[in-house]
């Protein structure tokens, strides 16, 4: 078992000729490609469907929340997505070249609190054990994410973590 | 994705919405909604019955259209969610904000 968010500690990098990854510019457009991906890395990791969706959900959101707000919404930028896993952990790490997330990440907001929006980060903290905004060796910004694969198919959704 | 109207009834809008509802496509299905709601006196159905994936954005869609079917004074009905939709509406805790109904028919029976 590798010390990948053990403890909550951040999960370690993807290395360079670790996993697989994909690359793509800030274009909407292209999450279908992100999700495709995501849904292939879950099956390999061993998830079942239903977290198979939520790891899709959660990593999409995470792409959206990139390219609508680091990259304000513009072309341009690129965003490299790569993927790791071993016996005990799905790890995800997106990094990009557009503005760091706020310090300590983007907070969710008060589920009881119905309104539109605000929704993606709880739904990203719902699927992953261990979420971090970090920022690379080269400067850029850097999110980690890692999903426990032996946390139990049963449990309930986790309640809101800040990132 | 692609999105289909109909009209089962007299003042009733049903929105069907089929693919994935994400970042891209949410601007698409927040103006059916829109529009539908405007054209309804009784009230608006969205058919998420062929509707594989949906993200928060779909969800706010979703939301924007309860307030504006208040505003409006009709109703606003969810009919047959797919197993994925439902799963995002269960993770987001709405499934008791929306009316949701198991089939077209028993909506349309709802808003007579």
């Amino acid at each position: 078992m590798t010390q990948d968010a053990a403890d909550g500690a951040p999960p370690r990098p993807i290395g360079p000729n670790e996993g697989f990854a994909l690359e793509i510019g800030s274009d909407p457009k292209l999450l279908p490609l992100v999700r495709r991906t995501t849904e292939v890395a879950s099956k390999l990791a061993g998830l079942d469907d239903t977290a198979m969706r939520q790891m899709t959900l959660a990593v999409d959101e995470a792409m959206s929340n990139v390219i609508r707000h680091a990259c304000s919404a513009k072309p341009g930028h690129r965003i490299r997505l790569a993927f790791r896993f071993d016996e005990r952990w799905l790890v995800i790490q997106i990094d990009h070249d557009g503005a760091p997330a706020p310090e300590g990440g983007p907070k969710g907001r008060d589920l009881d609190d119905v309104k539109p929006g605000g929704l993606g980060t709880h739904f990203i903290n719902t699927a992953m054990d261990a979420v971090h905004y970090e920022q690379a060796d080269d400067g850029c910004p850097r999110i980690l994410m890692a999903r426990d694969l032996h946390r139990s198919r049963e449990e309930s959704p986790s309640e809101d973590r800040d990132g | 994705m692609k999105i289909e109207t109909a009209s089962p009834a007299a003042g009733i809008t049903v929105v069907r919405p089929e693919g994935e509802v994400d970042m891209n496509t949410s601007p698409e299905f927040r103006a059916a909604v829109e529009q539908a709601v405007k054209d309804s006196d009784k009230g608006v159905i969205i058919d998420l019955a062929a509707l594989e994936y949906m993200d928060s954005s779909g969800v706010a869609v979703l939301i924007e259209g309860v307030r504006w079917s208040k505003t409006a004074n009709v109703k606003i009905i969810l009919a047959q969610p797919s197993e994925a939709v439902r799963e995002v509406i269960e993770l987001a805790r709405l499934q008791k904000f929306f009316a949701i109904e198991a089939s077209i028919d028993s909506a349309v029976g709802s808003l007579q």
